[in-house]
């Protein structure tokens, strides 16, 4: 440690632990303070040192005085203070009564993913009273990269994420009493009953799922119990977080000093109606970097301990904070955005007449536990896309069977081969299997104002295919490449027949030419499955 | 009509949470853009919409951004970083160097 040439050096001359501990003060002092302000304190501390010095130089100890009472002079220090949690209450702001709520903190966390890793690690070491795991997931090898509360051991042994996450938080902290809930977040039979219990016990929920439909029902039950929610979320490089159903200052038109503290919006307020199923995608399925859902889970601890320590009724304009890993400007790589109030007309936390107004009304808890709203039904069921006809999808296996017969057919020359158009994205081509003789166009360059269209259709009409066949990862993006390709021929075709120039036979603007366009049925992954399960060999 | 007032008026337009995949890849914008609409009056968030579609979305799947006339539920549009609802939403009239953020929300954990 540096040391001011104000303070007398005495280490050459072995000094006591209770002279070094002063020592130490007054290098730690000197390093964070003005010159004249350290001055003062020095020699404070300088008669500190004389009055135990004079102590020292007087007559020796009389042993009996160790058996003297000092109750009614001297307090130990508390327990807590020298405790393992010593250094978070070094911070002012947290202090002994930090602690004290820290302690006494009961906080449930839902969902031990990327955000609940963290979230859990942080608020165990930290010491919360009671830490509350709900997940109903088994730990699988994909999720090690990021969900670093669970071990290759857990995957291996095929623990449930609970099992696995209450181990490491045990392991951690021995003082924090962990609590495991191995179940479904589900309303309605039983369910809903036992979740209301769960979600009861605790202070602060933790939102780290995964879904929309979770996200609400979450949302929902923390209005009904009065509880604060930290939220988070995370996908790619990318991460946001919100406080929710907490306390917001008066509405800023009001300059009445006795307006009351106001309750903040709800996951509903800020997102009425749910995002349609085919917007959501998983982290399984578009990716995530590790310290991105990481940096999320943190921040949601972290917003955790504020919320303890500060005191749910401290009141905060509602925010939410953007994350972005890799921005283009690196000064927007954290961003605090202001968000909307409640609304007074929100099914979960709005106000009763002004719902009524509109016919509405708010849900109740016994409509939420007897499993009345049907929160899969509201965010809409990620159902694999329908848009093509059956007739115009082609199932893994026949599509197997056909390339198979193909190639074992000595004449070449007569049978006309399909166009295969694999519409992943490039990297995803680059990480994934593929079929011989395919071609890459990805969904997104089939869908741009392009000249992709132009291109299959010349590969269409060159005189060595018939067909197109478009393949993805999972029979969806293919539907909408094939749709999109099977719609441009048409207003082509209806065009030209309309005209009359046109040599081929349009009728009802069909191209004769052309046996077959449309997608192999449950794309790749539908492939695998047959290859897997059958004795057919890839082509 | 006003003299003084510009032709074109220069705003940011950024795209967060995968959004910005419908508009090249690209987050942020700088645009310049004709200060009054069609029927001669002020460009506002309303009408600001259907010019980004027309103007700088890369992607045919317009609903993926605009459903039934109106932004898509789960997008939160943020005018200089405040919700748009606290600044009078799709009515809010756009000044020279305003910042209009979309931010999709995301669910993954
Ligand atoms: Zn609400």
């Amino acid at each position: 440690m540096p040391q001011t040439s104000k303070v007398p050096n005495h280490s050459s001359h072995g000094l006591s632990s209770q002279q070094d501990a002063v020592k130490d003060t007054q290098s730690l002092f000197a390093d964070h303070m003005p010159t004249s302000m350290t001055d003062d304190i020095l020699s404070e501390m300088g008669s500190v040192r004389n009055y135990r010095e004079g102590l020292q130089t007087n007559a020796p100890l009389d042993q009996t005085h160790l058996a003297h009472d000092f109750s009614h002079i001297y307090t130990p220090a508390p327990a807590l203070a020298s405790s393992r949690y010593n250094r978070q209450m070094l911070i002012p702001s947290i202090s002994l009564l930090g602690q004290q709520r820290i302690s006494a903190a009961r906080i449930l966390i839902v969902g031990l993913g990327g955000l609940g890793s963290p979230a859990s690690l942080y608020l165990a070491g930290a010491g919360v009273g009671k830490l509350g795991l709900l997940d109903d997931d088994d730990v699988e090898l994909s999720n090690l990269h990021r969900q670093i509360v669970h071990r290759e051991d857990s995957v291996k042994q095929g623990l449930p994420k609970v099992q696995s996450a209450k181990r490491a938080c045990e392991e951690l902290n021995g003082e924090c009493k962990v609590v495991g809930h191995e179940m479904r977040l589900a309303v309605g039979g039983s369910d809903g009953a036992k979740v209301m219990e769960v979600f009861d016990g605790y202070d602060i929920v933790l939102d780290c799922t995964d879904n929309p439909a979770t996200r609400y029902l979450i949302s929902d039950l923390c209005v009904l119990l009065s509880k604060t929610l930290v939220s988070g979320a995370a996908q790619r490089l990318e991460g946001q977080v919100l406080l929710l159903n907490y306390a917001v200052p008066p509405a800023a038109a009001s300059m009445d000093h006795t307006a009351r503290a106001e309750r903040g919006p709800c996951y509903r307020c800020v997102f009425p109606t749910p995002p349609s199923p085919d917007m959501v995608l998983s982290c399984g399925e578009i990716g995530i970097l590790g310290p991105v859902v990481g940096t999320i889970g943190t921040l949601m601890a972290s917003e955790t301990l504020r919320l303890i320590v500060r005191g749910l009724e401290e009141t905060r304009k509602p925010t939410m904070l953007l994350y972005n890993a890799w921005p283009a400007d690196p000064r927007s790589m954290f961003r605090t955005i202001g968000l909307r109030g409640a609304r007074k007309d929100c099914l979960a936390c709005g106000k009763e007449d002004v719902l009524k107004e509109k016919g509405l009304k708010r849900i109740t808890k016994d409509e939420l536990v007897e499993g009345r709203v049907d929160y899969v039904a509201f965010c809409g069921v990620s159902e694999d896309v329908r848009i093509l006809k059956s007739g115009e999808r082609m199932s893994a296996q026949e599509f197997l069977h056909l390339t198979a017969r193909e190639a074992g057919t000595e004449n070449h020359q007569r049978v006309k081969r399909p166009v295969i158009v694999d519409t992943r994205e490039p990297h995803e081509v680059e990480m994934g299997p593929k079929i011989g003789g395919s071609i890459n166009i990805p969904l997104t360059k089939i869908l741009r104002q392009g000249r992709s269209i132009e291109e299959m259709e010349a590969l269409l009409l060159d005189g060595k295919h018939d067909s197109m066949l478009f393949v993805c990862q999972r029979g969806n993006d293919s539907q909408i490449a094939a749709r999109k390709m099977l719609e441009a021929r048409r207003q082509r075709y209806e065009t030209k027949a309309e005209s009359g120039a046109d040599g081929v036979g349009t009728m009802n603007g069909e191209d004769s030419r052309i046996a077959f366009i449309g997608d192999i049925a449950g794309g790749f992954a539908a492939i695998e499955k047959v290859i897997r399960t059958s004795s057919v060999r890839p082509p | 009509m006003d003299e003084a007032s510009p032709a074109h008026i220069n705003i940011t337009i950024e795209f967060t949470g995968g959004l910005e995949m419908l508009f090249d890849n690209i987050q942020t914008h700088k645009v310049s853009i004709p200060a009054k609409d069609d029927e001669g009056a002020n460009v506002n968030v309303k009408s600001l919409i259907p010019w980004l579609c027309k103007n700088i979305m890369r992607d045919s799947r317009k609903e993926l951004f605009v459903q039934e006339g109106s932004i898509r539920p789960g997008i939160l549009v943020l005018i200089n970083d405040a919700d748009w609802e606290l600044e009078g939403e799709d009515q809010y009239e756009l000044k020279e160097g305003d910042n209009i953020l979309f931010v999709s929300t995301l669910h993954g954990g």
